[in-house]
């Protein structure tokens, strides 16, 4: 029996974007302002988070 | 041999690295690995100690000294108990010596992400492998971040390494690309990197659509979308994991985070605008233009006494506002990303915000100014002078030289 593996990349991707996603929607609301200065700092971050996490795991099972 | 292959060596010794607190012991008590690198990646044979037989000949040739991670005791990737391991020393002193130099301009951080990206696994990982490229791509684009978060008061290195940083991500990217993993075969490679230069345009592409979308006041659709497909790779990561969608979600993400961040509405339209009123009464609410230019010159408008506000939003592009001599000019202007030039008071970078509100004289005109602009600049000049950014334009070559009074008394209020 085939036991699935958690896979962290997706995890890490998943809540970076959810998160991402909810501060995105909260500035489109006008609750909050994103602003440049945090904001993209942050957002690259995110993407070399997923990016080192995806390396350090290597790639995903294929059987 | 890849572009990785000099740190690779760099981090190769010639004496078993677990073998590293137990030099007291004989020779033939030694345990240590016994795989040998190809014969390419090795580095130049080590000295035979005086007296010995030739080891090579013997057999008993001691495998080279290995600088790798270590996944059996790493407490983030297993950077300091590699290099403990490797040097025989507690790897605690290695994190500490991290952490108080991450203090010291954030080269303890940076270091780390490169050691990182750069030492290999020592082998007690899982199997499958990490992906080096994608690790020293994390890496650099986390250092990246770090250098743009902290600016150069906290980081030794400023802004220069962010772009040294970028180019470094791409070259490095490229070169993986033309390194023919496929055997050398150049047709392969090509074809390798064809496909991923179409990948590159289709997501460029659908990332410049959502960012015209958010732009255009779908941002809270977009966001809601991203949430979600951030909650499908969370959800589905416990049974597999979607790696499909990551690049889907960031291409959601990423270009509404700069229209967000930059505060970028195209709901103005395209194109190059002229306005000229020639009275207040023509004077309009507002002013805008989604991408292009705007120009509102009210030379010919006789202001009356008392507040007179002008409203201008510019997605991205730029405008330019040419003011009454006599008028107090007061403004209010926020900016994503680009300059503002109010009266000769230069501003530029990231979220630029300018505002000069002096109290106005009574009896006096009072114009005040709120600009919003996503991307782009704004220019506020006073008549008889010619703005910087728009010299080349035609409809200002009406005015000589000898008319370009400079900006002087600023708002005017005084």
């Amino acid at each position: 029996m085939r036991v699935s593996r958690l896979d962290r990349t997706s995890l890490v991707a998943g809540m970076v974007t959810t998160v991402a996603g909810l501060v995105l929607l909260l500035d489109r609301l006008g609750t909050i302002d994103v602003r440049f200065e945090y904001g993209l700092p942050l957002l690259i971050a995110a993407v070399g988070a997923i990016l080192l996490v995806a390396g350090l795991e290597g790639p995903p099972d294929r059987d | 041999m890849g572009s990785l292959a000099p740190a690779r060596q760099a981090c190769r010794m010639t004496d078993d690295t677990r073998n590293e607190n137990t030099s007291d012991q004989p020779d033939d008590q030694r345990t240590g690995p016994t795989e040998r690198l190809p014969r390419d990646e090795e580095g130049p044979p080590a000295e035979p100690p005086p007296g010995d037989s030739d080891p090579a000949a013997s057999g008993d040739e001691p495998p080279p000294k290995r600088l790798t991670r270590s996944g059996a005791d790493a407490v983030i990737g297993g950077v300091g108990s590699g290099l403990g391991r490797y040097f025989g020393v507690d790897p605690l002193l290695f994190r500490i010596g991290f952490v108080v130099l991450s203090f010291a301009g954030g080269f303890g951080v940076l270091a780390y992400l490169l050691l990182l990206a750069f030492m290999p696994a020592g082998g007690d990982e899982r199997p499958g492998g990490p992906s080096r490229v994608a690790a020293i791509a994390g890496a650099v684009v986390l250092g990246v971040a770090l250098v743009a978060f902290l600016g150069t008061p906290f980081f030794f290195f400023g802004p220069g390494l962010l772009v040294l940083g970028l180019v470094g991500l791409a070259g490095v990217l490229l070169w993986r690309a033309l390194e023919g993993r496929e055997g050398g075969d150049p047709a392969r490679t090509a074809g390798r990197v064809f496909l991923a230069a179409l990948l590159a345009i289709a997501v460029a592409g659908a990332a410049l659509g959502v960012g015209i979308v958010a732009a255009l006041g779908g941002g809270v659709v977009i966001a809601s979308l991203a949430v979600l497909a951030g909650l499908v790779l969370i959800g589905t990561a416990f049974v597999g994991g979607a790696r499909w969608l990551i690049v889907p979600a960031l291409a959601l993400v990423l270009p509404l985070g700069i229209v967000a961040a930059a505060d970028i509405d195209l709901d103005g339209g395209v194109g190059d605008r002229e306005y000229h009123p020639g009275s207040a009464a023509e004077l309009r609410d507002r002013y805008e233009i989604g991408i292009g230019s705007i120009d509102v010159d009210l030379t010919d408008v006789d202001l009356p006494t008392g507040r007179t506000d002008l409203d201008i939003d510019v997605g991205m592009g730029e405008a330019l506002v040419y003011v009454p001599r006599e008028a107090c000019v007061t403004s209010d202007v926020e900016i994503g990303a680009g300059a503002s030039d109010v009266f000769d008071e230069d501003y530029h970078g990231v979220d630029v915000t300018f505002a000069e509100t002096p109290a106005p004289p009574p009896a006096r005109p009072h114009l005040h100014i709120d600009a919003e602009v996503g991307v782009g600049a704004i220019e506020v000049v006073r008549e008889g002078s010619l703005p910087d950014q728009f010299r080349s334009r035609q409809r200002f070559e009406v005015f000589d030289d000898s008319q370009d009074a400079p900006n002087e008394g600023g708002s005017g209020c005084a």
